[in-house]
């Protein structure tokens, strides 16, 4: 009995691991649902990865545009499974939120993008007619000025548009390879309380983070980056220093298939 | 020819043979001091010759400890056995990490993949060397720990979403090697990742996404409770390991009972906040006096020891909200350690009790 059972053992580590690399072939078979060409402003370098003495791989982190999130509304939480019942603003319960693993559209510098940068030019405008009128600081027109140059030369192109339950639902609305991307993300729902008492809660959504969050980067790119970085992060506004091609499977999973470094010359 | 005709099938069930022999012994020579019985020597040798035979056959099959000092040198071993194990788990994770950045992919697939079959195969052919456990326990619990690094490097490596199924698949493996060489240590370990396994699937039932199990400790409860099964019945192969399973989820449910009857926000009960922290409460008190009883009851000293652990947990939890601003700090431990004292004195009652039944 006791040499079957470590037998099985072993069979349970090759089935395993059988059973994740045929996941990988099938997520990387066939045409990639999605193919970018990803800079350094959406895929950074992790924090102490790098760096760090104890571990010799490199992963990139994934990274959205800060945003509002407009679309990710009570209606749009409800049709996405959310518990929107109205609740009790002394309920303390309300405020931790609620999650769900859902699929997430990405626009990559696309109009999306674009309305983010006009959003910060509106603002930049409004708070400059703020200030002559004595209704603003010059301290915040500054920080609206940094802020809006910092997205247009060093923030990330990549924003969440929509989520569905349904993948292909999701795919058939953004089914430009070069420009959408289909992922998992959890989505996180929760409780923004208007001044007055007598009003309900207002409820509000934000992808939490993505799955994977993280793209592991192969060694035979590893000259590039450290080529490209001197294997330090960038400063939050700099300009990227490499860029990455990377696609997305039909099991939405991503992975590196090229890196160069950018000429800032 | 065996000098056992039901010979015990554990470990545990041959070192109780062998305290009984003992104590018979120490018992016998009292007696003969005291002049109350004096066995012939027939009798007496064929006694010595009989339990000569018994602690030879269980040293030789169990590695049972035949004195008080090679107990201790056990309790040692297996301190050593432990710390060792978790020692060698770390060096080989940190080893990894510092090497998988210099070598191709193809490769870390074939030493993740090779790493735990490698350890199991070890493991067996220590456990064939050695009577006890304490070095099959080590490298068996080297060989998860290899388990737990290859599927977590996979999914590294090949960016997968993660999977609350990896820690059934880790369960499994732990309880595997643990039933095939009798290893209380890696059960222990599986059980972690089947409690895991279990909050995270309750988890997901209750609309929670699978990572975030920790934030309602209701789906820990209902997996120690789960993880007690196998300890109430009777028949299962392996039964000191019923020990383990009662203990071990116990203790789970006991902590995340602890956990609530101070965080009643974290509850998924639609009650209010004040009324399920007091219901937990209520459940921890009765819950840990219950299992006092039954452990005195049944002559199951660790779950004496849990209940009365959790008891007194409970019951100093509640005194500190209850007088810790409100009295002087002598006053509240002059209480403190009278409560202590009635509590020596009610445990006292029962062992009395439990003597007289």
């Amino acid at each position: 009995m006791k040499i079957r059972l470590s037998v099985f053992a072993i069979a349970l580590v090759v089935v395993a691991n059988a059973l994740v690399l045929a996941g990988v072939a099938w997520n990387r078979s066939g045409q990639p649902a999605s193919v970018l060409e990803l800079t350094e402003r959406e895929l950074a370098l992790s924090h102490g990865r790098w760096s760090s003495r104890e571990s010799t791989g490199v992963s990139l982190s994934l990274r959205l545009a800060d945003q509002d999130y407009d679309w990710l509304d009570e209606d749009k939480l409800a049709e996405l499974g959310f518990d929107v019942a109205p609740a009790d603003r002394d309920d303390d319960r309300y405020w931790r939120g609620q999650e769900r693993r859902l699929f997430v559209a990405l626009e990559y510098d696309g109009p999306a993008f674009e309305a983010l940068l006009d959003q910060q030019r509106s603002r930049l405008d409004r708070l400059r007619s703020e200030l002559e009128a004595g209704a603003a600081s010059r301290h915040e027109v500054e920080a609206a000025r940094s802020g809006l140059e910092r997205l247009r030369k060093a923030g990330s192109r990549l924003v969440a548009v929509d989520a569905d339950t349904d993948v292909d639902a999701l795919r058939r609305r953004y089914s430009n390879p070069d420009r959408h991307v289909v992922t998992r993300g959890v989505l996180r729902m929760h409780a923004i309380a208007p001044h007055a008492r007598d009003e309900n809660l207002r409820l509000r959504g934000r992808v939490g983070r993505l799955l994977p969050g993280e793209v592991y980067l192969p060694r035979r790119f590893h000259e590039v980056l450290r080529q490209a970085t001197d294997e330090q992060r960038n400063a939050i506004d700099a300009p990227p220093r490499y860029r990455m091609e990377i696609r997305w499977g039909r099991g939405q999973e991503p992975w590196i298939t090229a890196a160069e470094a950018i000429d800032r010359s | 020819m065996t000098a056992l005709p039901d010979a015990p099938d554990s470990r545990s069930a041959a070192q109780a043979r062998i305290d009984r022999v003992h104590a018979f012994r120490e018992e016998l020579a009292a007696l003969e001091r005291e002049r109350v019985l004096t066995l012939g020597d027939a009798d007496r040798q064929r006694i010595d010759a009989h339990h000569a035979a018994i602690e030879a056959e269980l040293r030789e099959r169990f590695d049972v400890d035949v004195d008080e000092s090679r107990k201790r040198l056990s309790l040692g071993m297996r301190i050593a056995s432990l710390i060792g194990a978790l020692a060698l788990s770390a060096a080989v994770f940190f080893f990894f990490y510092r090497i998988w950045g210099l070598l191709t992919v193809p490769l870390q697939v074939v030493l993740l993949v090779a790493a735990p079959i490698v350890a199991i195969l070890l493991a067996g052919v220590v456990h064939r060397r050695e009577r006890g456990a304490y070095f099959t326990s080590l490298v068996a619990l080297v060989a998860v720990a290899c388990f737990v690094l290859n599927l977590a490097v996979m999914g590294q490596i090949f960016n997968l979403v993660p999977s609350r199924n990896a820690f059934l698949l880790w369960a499994a493996f732990a309880l595997i090697l643990a039933y095939a060489w009798g290893l209380k240590l890696v059960l222990t370990a599986g059980l972690v990742s089947l409690v895991a396994w279990l909050s995270a699937t309750v988890g997901a039932w209750g609309g929670l996404y699978w990572l975030s199990f920790g934030e309602r400790p209701e789906t820990v409860l209902l997996a120690g409770l789960l993880i007690t099964l196998p300890g109430w019945f009777r028949g299962l192969p392996r039964p000191d390991f019923r020990n383990v399973y009662r203990v071990f989820g116990l203790l789970v449910a006991f902590l995340s009972v602890l956990i609530l009857s101070h965080w009643g926000r974290a509850s998924f009960l639609p009650l209010p906040v004040s009324a399920i922290e007091a219901g937990y409460q209520l459940l921890g008190f009765a819950g840990s006096a219950a299992l006092i009883v039954l452990g005195i009851r049944r002559g199951w000293h660790k779950l004496f020891n849990l209940g009365a652990t959790f008891f007194l947990l409970f019951l100093y939890t509640k005194v500190f909200d209850w007088w810790w601003d409100w009295l002087p700090k002598w006053l509240f431990f002059l209480v403190v350690g009278l409560i202590a004292v009635g509590f020596l004195l009610v445990l006292g009652r029962l062992r009395r009790g439990g003597a007289a039944s």
